[in-house]
């Protein structure tokens, strides 16, 4: 039972879509309609918000956000796209579930969990060659030439 | 085709439920549609892509979501 087989096709999409939309309002929310969430009531976060925010960090994610979101929804470069939002995702769910006191905190860092879990597992054949015990240095462009030579063309 | 339509009905269910309970901590607080909004979204689109792959399938003789 492969994650692209025939029973896993459609759940796999399903995921990919909700993730990537999420990604997307949650960028688009910043940069179109301006809306930056209240964390003065979250604590720990909120000051580390505030500081994210000072040096420019919090806006280049929501930038970044509307990148990646639109990767997924749009099925391209997927795994690529997940190594960055699973970066981010990290730093959500760990606030999310372990430092902010706040329910609406708590159900987001648990979506996030499921959501990106569930995706990594399901495009993560393509990181299979991440987990060699010993490896030869490898350029950038020739692992891509040698992955173009490998490929299979229908 | 009936049964990805009724695995994928079921998936898609199952989560706007968990997520209208688990967003609103069982109805404590305001039902979102920033929040219910984004699976429903796309459960609507991935259903109208298995729509779509079904039409093509029956052109072809074959099921959806092979290949």
């Amino acid at each position: 039972m492969t994650a692209g087989g025939s029973r896993w096709h459609y759940i796999v999409l399903f995921a990919r879509l909700y993730y990537g939309i999420h990604f997307l309002v949650s960028g688009l929310n910043y940069a179109v309609m301006g809306v930056v969430p209240d964390f003065s009531k979250a604590g720990a976060v909120g000051d580390y918000m505030a500081a994210l925010s000072e040096v420019g960090m919090y806006q280049g994610v929501k930038y970044l956000e509307i990148v990646l979101g639109a990767m997924l929804v749009l099925n391209r470069f997927v795994p690529l796209a997940l190594i960055f939002m699973a970066a981010i995702s990290a730093v959500i769910i760990y606030l999310n579930l372990l430092i902010s006191p706040h329910p609406r905190q708590l159900f987001t860092g648990i979506q996030e969990l499921i959501l990106i879990g569930f995706l990594l597992l399901a495009y993560g054949g393509h990181y299979a060659g991440f987990c060699k015990r010993r490896s030869a240095p490898l350029w950038f462009w020739d692992g891509l030439r040698s992955n173009d030579a490998g490929a299979h063309r229908p | 085709m009936k049964r990805h339509v009724v695995i994928l009905l079921g998936v898609v269910a199952v989560t706007l439920i968990a997520v209208v309970l688990a967003s609103t901590t069982f109805f404590e607080r305001p039902l979102r549609l920033y929040d219910y909004g984004t699976p429903l979204l796309a459960g609507v689109l991935t259903f109208l892509k298995l729509w779509f792959d079904a039409r093509a399938a029956a052109h072809r003789g074959g099921a959806p979501g092979e290949g």
